[in-house]
């Protein structure tokens, strides 16, 4: 809302300058976004929140300026008409009350249509607004200075001298003064003759019915219509009008009469008409006050102020409510048309604070008592994790919980049977809700690789969503080396680096054990993919990313791309964050290495649970110590090295207790698995 | 009877000092050290003193016997060390340090922590929301009717199912993505019951199209404390007391009237601009103050949607916007930098 200085003089005898006043007027709420000087006037571009519909006028600020410097408000400039009792000029006929409470006609005659005088024309262009003629600008100065919009029609072309406010015909149409044409529905409100509608009622007027060069006589509408109706009517047609932006947020029954009184005035006075007719329909009965009982006690305990009874009532007073006292600091409050937002008792507060100033109300802390939250295990895990990742050296990415249909396209992935999407999306691009955080992870590297960032390692912990099931997931993404500084001896990541992630990540829920099953994926490499099962429960899946995925992605970077999933959510069910000491061996242990030739036949797997079947009693730790794959070796098979640490608790082993164990070791390897020793 | 001790030092020193080579070093070690050397003669006349001469004569001898060692195993180290390094590799402790691998959290986590970690320590617990709400908690039991214009601040996506032949999902309740945390204080305060204090960082969707300073996708940290006798002046003291920690020390606050539908009364709250103290420069557009967030005392209306009595129970709320923060004290220009996740970006914080 636009206003000037010199208008707002014209209601309070503001005394401090321009500056100033923005700086009250903000810290009062009134938002000043700009302050402008324009030909030696001031102009205040104030955000009206919206609950305020009254700071959409002139008169509306005028009044918040006299409760802030404590000034009393000149009086209104309309004067009072009386209906008149004739029905002879013409009728108002609203279907139905409604929609639209009150509806005012005045008829003046023999205006003279042609350009506003200087000060007028002066007064709207300063605030930005283009000035028309005399009948519109007149129109527009009632709207800016009561808050109420208003609409004047060329009277010869309303057919049979009758207004009728109804609902719109389906698919009649309306051609709007703004060029456009409308096919309507009955969810808009039409202001009409007997034949046809003449005005989307509260939102535009249309062209026929436009005051021209040529209109003689003018009937001048100001009514009250129904704030939802107005609204969606607005949404329909996709138009958004001063009118409509003034209705939505509610009009006041007596200054729709005031703001009338006043522009039918002006008529005669600038246009030279006559007025001929003052006609009403609907009920002008305002409803009953809004009645609150209050006591300042309440401001003066929530606000920690000493504020007096004396000041609550004189700044109450100011802005317009009736203010009764009821004993001490108790105050009978009648809440004024104007004021809809004002329900409560809070809403009084807020008032007697706002204008007191917030900056008066001092500091304190309260007493935040100490209170029981049970934190649940997917929370705590999510952090964990996250945190451990990022020790890890890998760092997080956050990208869109919208993607597109496409995207899974292009990771060969099926969209989730229970898939949500948006019923208003802002484009096909960010339309689907994701149910999985691979087709992002890869997005986000084919960007960085496209970029020239070739050596990462990315982590991103979010939501994944799939009909009613809101989840947490977490999605582990590898790419090219793990990068060193100046020297070559930088690793390319492999599959192992992937799987060795995603098992640090179940060892930290503590859940267990997890069983690792081959998991065949159209976006991994044969052979390459991977999960981890948790119970029943599939938690993790892991993989080399497919070359065919890669190309779809446009990723022409040769380097590999390694992706895990983990299901935070599944794998918090059995999470179990409990640390116990184990005691630290007390006897010596004692070290062999085995080495053996693995090939496609045999995997690690088996061989390591045939070293712990055998060993059983004897080992304290078995693990993969080297792998070599050299020319001299048979066609996809691996020399592995793999170190054993036999100890017991009770003794020390000898070589002479050990010795037979190993030796059942070898052979279980040489003879239930066929395997060459080296 | 004495000798000069500090005298036979320097000399030894300068005669070690030239020697490039152990077999020097050695021939020097038994001129002064060995068996006929020179520490020996001194050691020698001991038994010619008298007694109290005996004393002082043997501390000195016995303290340049020490002196005289200590310059010899530094010089043997040196020599030894001089002959390994000519041997082996090169090496050069000029070169630069290697850079180990660190991981890093998101700009916008790291600066959610910074938030949720200050109000931790006043006493405020983390709590979480669901993104995908119902129309109740992200509208009507904040006090934000349908069809109201209040509703016009809080433009939403609304969710479907994307195969609805294939789809399970009942129409039961209208889904849409949370417009902002504040549905979040429902949940809070349904799960624990006052008195309470929790905060809740997440993300929130608004179908704002894309530029620098707007996306559809942000994030918010929201705060509710609930207590018999909370008053407006405590949520000013808590406030400026995670401002201070935030900001900095020297920070300003500032509390203007505004509105909120679920709060009563509301403010907007400024901070004094950290980048020039208030005097006015570029990034607080030449103002001195920084809008950094929304708050108030919580609506009645929102207490009895939660089932609680709202006679009995006062508390204040707050919200900020977690990418407007990290922007405004790291100096982020533009806010599609947060999801393009380029490594070069995420590396530098």
């Amino acid at each position: 809302m636009k206003v000037s200085y010199s208008w707002l003089k014209e209601f309070v005898d503001i005394k401090i300058p321009p500056e100033k006043l923005s700086e009250r007027l903000s810290m009062a709420g009134l938002t000043v976004a700009s302050l402008e000087e324009a030909g030696g006037d001031w102009v205040y571009d104030i955000e009206a929140t919206s609950n305020r519909p009254d700071w959409l006028s002139v008169r509306g600020i005028a009044r918040e300026v006299a409760a802030l410097l404590e000034i009393k408000m000149r009086p209104a400039p309309h004067r009072a008409l009386k209906n008149s009792s004739g029905a002879d000029d013409f009728s108002i006929e609203i279907r139905d009350e409604a929609d639209c409470r009150l509806y005012y006609g005045a008829l003046v005659r023999q205006v003279k249509v042609g350009p506003s005088p200087a000060w007028l024309r002066n007064r709207l262009e300063t605030l930005g607004l283009r000035s028309v003629n005399n009948v519109v600008d007149i129109t527009n100065y009632c709207l800016l200075e009561y808050g109420q919009p208003l609409h004047a029609f060329d009277f010869a072309k309303i057919q049979g001298a009758s207004i009728v406010v109804r609902r719109a015909r389906d698919k009649e149409e309306l051609s709007l003064i703004d060029g456009t044409t409308k096919k309507l529905t009955p969810q808009v409100l039409v202001i009409a003759d007997r034949h046809r509608a003449l005005a989307a009622a509260g939102i535009m007027g249309g062209q026929e019915s436009e005051v021209s060069g040529a209109t003689k006589d003018i009937l001048l509408e100001s009514a009250v219509f129904d704030p939802v109706l107005i609204r969606r009517g607005a949404r329909l047609l996709g138009v958004t009008t001063d009118a409509s932006y003034r209705f939505e947020r509610g009009v006041d029954v007596p200054t729709a009469r005031m703001a009338m009184e006043r522009a039918a005035g002006m008529f005669c006075e600038l246009c030279a008409g006559t007025l001929a007719a003052v006609k009403q329909s609907g009920s002008a009965k305002t409803r009953a006050p809004q009645k609150i009982s209050y006591d300042v006690g309440e401001a003066r305990e929530i606000l920690s102020l000493d504020i007096k009874d004396n000041e609550a009532v004189r700044i109450l007073g100011h802005l317009g409510f009736g203010v009764h006292r009821a004993g001490r600091g108790k105050l009978a409050i009648d809440v004024p048309g104007f004021r809809r937002d004002v329900k409560s008792k809070e809403d009084i507060t807020e008032e007697i604070a706002r204008i007191y100033g917030y900056d008066r109300i001092p500091l304190t802390h309260p007493a935040i008592r100490p209170f029981v939250m049970e934190r649940p295990a997917v929370w705590q895990l999510e952090a964990l994790v996250k945190e451990q990742l990022v020790r890890m050296g890998l760092k997080e990415i956050i990208t869109y919980s919208l993607g597109s249909p496409e995207d899974y396209k292009k990771t060969s992935l099926e969209i989730a049977k229970d898939a949500l999407c948006l019923e208003n999306p802002l484009s096909q691009d960010c339309s689907l809700l994701r149910s999985t955080l691979i087709p992002s992870l890869l997005a986000c590297a084919a960007s960085n690789l496209n970029k020239g960032n070739v050596d990462f390692e990315i982590f991103e912990s979010a939501s994944v969503f799939e009909g009613h099931r809101e989840t947490a997931s977490l999605g582990v993404l590898l790419c090219g080396n793990r990068r060193s500084a100046w020297d070559k001896e930088s690793q390319r990541y492999s599959l192992y680096d992937l799987k060795g992630i995603v098992e640090e990540v179940i060892r930290i829920s503590g859940a267990g054990p997890a069983v690792l099953e081959d998991a065949p994926r159209p976006y991994f490499e044969p052979q390459m993919g991977g999960c981890f099962v948790v119970g029943q429960k599939r938690v993790a899946v892991f993989g080399k990313v497919a070359e065919s995925v890669r190309r779809h992605w446009g990723i022409k970077v040769k380097k590999d791309i390694y992706l895990a999933e983990v299901d935070i959510a599944a794998l918090a069910a059995p999470a179990h964050f409990r640390k116990l000491f184990k005691p630290l061996a007390q006897t010596p242990s004692v070290l062999r290495d085995i080495s053996v030739l693995a090939g496609p036949g045999v995997r690690y797997d088996r061989i390591e649970s045939l070293i712990r079947k055998k060993a059983e009693g004897y080992l304290r730790r078995v693990c993969l110590a080297d792998l070599y794959q050299g020319k001299e070796l048979p066609r996809a098979s691996a020399a592995l090295t793999i170190s054993l640490e036999y100890g017991r608790e009770d003794r020390t082993l000898t070589d002479a207790e050990i010795n037979p164990v190993h030796q059942s070791v070898l052979d279980g390897l040489t003879g239930e698995l066929s395997l060459t020793l080296r | 009877m004495s000798f000069d001790g500090a005298h036979i030092l320097e000399e030894a020193r300068a005669q070690i000092g030239v020697c490039a080579q152990k077999e020097s070093l050695d021939a020097l070690r038994i001129k002064y050290l060995g068996r006929k050397g020179v520490v020996q003669d001194l050691m020698g006349r001991i038994p010619t003193l008298s007694a109290e001469e005996r004393r002082s004569f043997g501390a000195g001898v016995n303290e340049l016997k020490k002196n005289l060692e200590a310059l010899f195993t530094e010089k043997e180290t040196g020599l030894a060390a001089a002959a390994a390094g000519a041997a082996k590799d090169f090496v050069d402790i000029t070169l630069p340090g290697k850079t180990p691998l660190s991981g890093r959290l998101h700009l916008l986590s790291q600066v959610e922590g910074e938030i949720c970690g200050a109000f931790s320590r006043l006493g405020f617990r983390v709590f979480k929301g669901p993104e995908a709400e119902t129309e109740f908690h992200n509208f009507e039991a904040l006090n934000i009717p349908l069809d109201h214009p209040s509703r016009d601040a809080f433009d939403t996506f609304y969710l479907r199912p994307f195969d609805v032949s294939r789809s399970g999902f009942s129409g039961r309740e209208k889904k849409l993505l949370r417009s902002h945390t504040s549905p979040a204080q429902i949940r809070a305060l349904k799960t624990c019951p006052p008195p309470m204090a929790v905060v809740v960082p997440g993300r929130v969707y608004r179908p704002d199209a894309v530029d620098a300073s707007h996306s559809f996708m942000f994030h918010q940290v929201e705060g509710i404390a609930v207590d018999k006798g909370i008053r407006f002046s405590d949520l000013k003291g808590v406030l400026i007391a995670f401002a201070k920690e935030m900001f900095g020390a020297e920070t300003r606050m500032r509390f203007r009237p505004s509105f909120f539908p679920f709060t009563e009364p509301s403010a907007e709250v400024d901070i004094s601009c950290f980048a020039c103290k208030g005097q006015g420069c570029s990034v607080c557009k030449k103002s001195g103050w920084l809008e950094i967030l929304g708050c108030g005392m919580v609506h009645p209306h929102v207490f009895k949607s939660a089932g609680l009595d709202e006679k009995k129970w006062r508390g204040f709320a707050f919200g900020m916007g977690v990418e407007r923060v990290a922007m405004l004290k790291y100096g982020v220009n533009d806010i599609r930098l947060f999801f393009e996740n380029d490594i070069r970006f995420l590396e530098q914080f």
